[in-house]
């Protein structure tokens, strides 16, 4: 008798190129503490609420997102992710303006984005430490290098994605460690230096390298105190916490990202496997963000970093020509100030390459993700097909993202030169970029709440289904927490009452950019279903398949 | 031309479009065996043919892609999209058949290098690497089974490649991937169980039995690389293959 067993396989199967561990780095990055984080905190100068309550608290909200998107991939784990869902449970006109507005337009707004990241991560540092200070200093300042960085950036890209997601994998891995080496390096001179080396270091760097005038630190500490500078980073006052949060979420609402890549990720349909990787990316980086800025806080000082940032952007959004110029003529990169510890160059230069990583590693995330909803868009019919090919000897698939690239690049001009549209700058949109992919996981959100209910067949057969509180499915009470969260987001930064994101209805630009861009996503759909109807394809029959695979 | 009714007939076909063509490609799979080995057609070891499953030794898959659909085959465009650089998937719809391409490279449960010597038989992979893709498999069903059994019944090892499987290619191969080498240990054990329940006679059991250890000796024998040796002290701690997923059509 046989102790062996034999499997029961249909035909040739198939290893998908991504690992749960390449998901997990994308989800990782995708939730950028250097970049993104970094940035974001950054901005928060003015408000009252504290930064680490106010990272743990909107990490158990995203959690409840973490399991939302777990169940969906696993119901349906397909290329297009947000699109594919809400087309098949909410309705195709939904689900397109929603998942094209959210994964697709709106990324041409974060464009200019990260490429002012790079600039303030990459260029400007490594410029600095290389001793060409007025190259640095252009970088840092000059719209029109901006707009050089934020093509470099585009080109960058197009080439990541064009080698393929095993390749992408394999730089996405390689730029995980030698990032996470390089923050390592920086937590080490954090945790055994002090504030008075931190003082003599930055004095000595910042006047070399930068040309900063003697005396910086006292300079800024004043300098960011008259601009108003004030986030703690421990405090329990909630109604602050709160408040920061719909800035924080540019930062942390992304450990989905991958959610529309899922087709690709071995065993996707497993639904523990998809909450674990997403899940353990955003706990990973919550714990990460909570060590780095306790180790700042220690050495630098919360409130020199604090006011640093006060300093550098209330000059940077001035509109009155009235605020001074910041005695640290750079954007205050926590891992740069960290290497102020140390004057040897060769060192400084290649942690802060090494930081560099963290940039590399995550700048695709602008592009692949949305190229997968422009397919299945286009593989439903709502795009031409040509949208949906590549080019046969790269496979690059230039169609996809020439739509990301060129448009990204014509709305980068508009956000580095600050055009104004209704008497605003397009420079103050930079929380519409988070508010219209809330609005886009709303959708999703809701999907997943009603899946269990309007597409019973489906949610039964899923390993989801044995999920359960209280009896009632677990993805469904899940989405509701996430769903009020969103809600309250929205309501925040559309109505505003205390005036302090800048992205209300009253901010005309961001009206207009966000109208125009929910108008063009309506019209494309209109068009497509009529030009469809013509052809005689019945696209209300489309959204009652689920793709194939 | 229409797409033949029998596979093995078509198989020929797409592998004479592909050489008009100058793109080298070579049969793998159960029918490749079938081409092989007449015991493959024994009522013991019998069983269907869904699918055609080529290797392609170039990595331009676009040139698959202009040659299959004229000679009557549907792409699937989504799973093509994704996977082309290294997996192909066509339908055959009228015969309910898939034609499976596997372009450049052979990543399955375990890597294998099936295109460097892809053109050693005219139709199909050589008999060595036949048998590793089926080895390979972590998760074997029935028709693997019956496959190296056929596979193995008709064919002695030996040092070439002519209706011989060359055992130095099999034992080299597995001799660099301790991962590899561990699972087709795991899968002759397999083989040499189940083959006993089957309606074949004593002669050729044992001629199967014999077969199976004599690359089990040769698998232990074999020097082994300093990669092997690494990966060998991690052990089974770490998972040492890949599990294919099933593609679903919708």
């Amino acid at each position: 008798m046989s102790t062996s067993t034999l499997f029961l396989r249909k035909a040739t199967g198939l290893v998908r190129s991504w690992s749960v561990f390449d998901a997990f780095i994308y989800a990782f990055f995708s939730i950028n503490l250097v970049t993104l984080g970094f940035y974001i905190i950054s901005q928060m100068w003015f408000l009252n609420g504290a930064i680490i309550p106010m990272l743990i608290l909107s990490a158990v909200f995203i959690l409840a997102e973490v399991v939302v998107y777990a169940g969906l991939i696993a119901v349906m784990p397909r290329a297009g992710g947000d699109y594919v869902w809400q087309s098949r449970i909410l309705g195709g006109g939904i689900g397109f303006v929603l998942a094209v507005t959210g994964w697709w337009f709106i990324l041409w707004l974060w464009t200019p984005l990260y490429a002012d990241m790079l600039r303030h991560i990459f260029f400007v540092p490594l410029l600095g430490i290389l001793g060409l200070q007025s190259a640095a200093i252009w970088f840092a300042w000059q719209p029109n290098a901006w707009m050089l960085v934020c093509v470099l950036m585009s080109v960058f890209v197009t080439i990541v994605i064009a080698m393929g997601m095993k390749t992408y994998a394999t730089v996405q891995k390689f730029c995980f460690w030698v990032g996470n080496a390089g923050l390592l390096i920086c937590c080490l001179f954090l945790l055994f230096g002090n504030n008075q080396a931190f003082q003599a270091g930055l004095e000595a760097n910042a006047t070399k390298l930068f040309g900063a005038a003697p005396g910086v630190y006292a300079a800024t500490m004043a300098a960011g105190q008259a601009a108003g500078g004030v986030t703690p980073l421990m405090g329990v006052d909630i109604a602050a916490i709160f408040l920061g949060m719909p800035y924080l979420v540019f930062f942390n609402l992304w450990p989905n990202w991958g959610a529309t890549l899922y087709g690709e990720v071995k065993g996707a349909d497993d639904f523990r496997r998809n909450f674990t990787g997403m899940a353990w990316a955003l706990i990973a980086t919550t714990v990460l963000a909570v060590i780095f800025f306790l180790l700042v806080a220690k050495t630098i000082g919360w409130d020199f970093l604090t006011n640093a940032n006060a300093a550098y952007w209330s000059y940077r959004w001035d509109t009155t020509g009235k605020v001074a110029a910041p005695p640290l003529d750079i954007w205050p990169y926590p891992a740069l100030l960290a290497m102020f510890l140390t004057t040897n160059p060769i060192l400084q230069f290649i942690v802060v390459l090494a930081m560099s990583m963290w940039f590399f590693g995550w700048a695709g995330t602008i592009f692949l993700s949305s190229t997968r909803v422009i397919f299945a868009a286009a593989f439903d019919r709502l795009l031409p097909e040509a949208v949906a090919t590549i080019e046969p000897r790269t496979r690059t698939p230039i169609w996809a993202l020439a739509l990301m690239v060129i448009p990204g690049l014509i709305v980068s001009a508009l956000y580095v030169y600050n055009v104004p549209i209704g008497g605003t700058g397009f420079a103050s949109l930079t929380l519409a970029s988070t508010l219209v992919i809330a609005v886009t996981y709303l959708g999703s959100t809701i999907a997943a709440i009603l899946l269990p209910f309007t597409k019973k067949d489906l949610y039964e057969a899923s390993p989801i289904a044995k999920y359960k509180i209280a009896g009632i499915p677990l993805i469904s009470v899940m989405g509701t927490i996430f769903g009020l969260f969103l809600v309250f987001l929205l309501y925040e930064w559309i109505i505003d009452p205390n005036g302090l994101y800048g992205i209300s209805y009253k901010n005309t630009a961001s009206v207009i950019f966000m109208a125009a861009m929910y108008l063009l996503a309506v019209v494309i759909y209109v068009v497509a279903k009529l030009v469809r109807k013509s052809q005689g394809v019945d696209l209300n029959l489309v959204y009652k398949e689920i793709p194939v695979e | 031309m229409p797409i033949l009714p029998d596979a093995l007939d078509e198989a020929r076909r797409i592998i004479a479009a592909g050489a008009e063509q100058k793109l080298t490609l070579r049969l793998l799979g159960g029918l490749a065996i079938k081409m092989h080995s007449p015991s493959a057609n024994h009522r013991a070891l019998v069983r269907t043919y869904p699918d055609l499953d080529f290797a392609f030794a170039g990595k331009a898959g676009y040139k698959i892609e202009a040659l299959l659909p004229p000679l009557g085959y549907e792409a699937n465009q989504a799973f093509n999209l994704f996977n082309g650089a290294h997996r192909l998937l066509f339908y055959d719809t009228g015969n309910e058949r898939q034609v499976d391409v596997f372009v450049g490279s052979f990543h399955m449960c375990h890597d294998l290098p099936i295109t460097e010597r892809i053109a050693l038989d005219p139709l199909t992979l050589p008999l060595a690497e036949l048998l590793l893709t089926k080895l390979q498999i972590v998760q074997m069903n029935e028709k693997d089974i019956r496959d190296i059994c056929a596979l193995l019944l008709d064919h002695p090892f030996g040092e070439s490649d002519d209706e011989t499987i060359n055992l130095k290619r099999v034992t080299e191969v597995c001799a660099g991937d301790w991962g590899l080498w561990k699972t087709v240990n795991v899968s002759l054990v397999k083989v040499q169980e189940f083959c006993d329940a089957y309606d074949l006679d004593v002669p050729s059991k044992l001629t199967i039995i014999e077969r199976i250890n004599v690359l089990r000796l040769a698998l232990g024998d074999v020097p082994k690389t300093v990669r092997w040796k690494v990966r060998a002290a991690v052990g089974e701690k770490l998972q040492w293959y890949d599990l294919p997923e099933e593609v679903k059509r919708g």
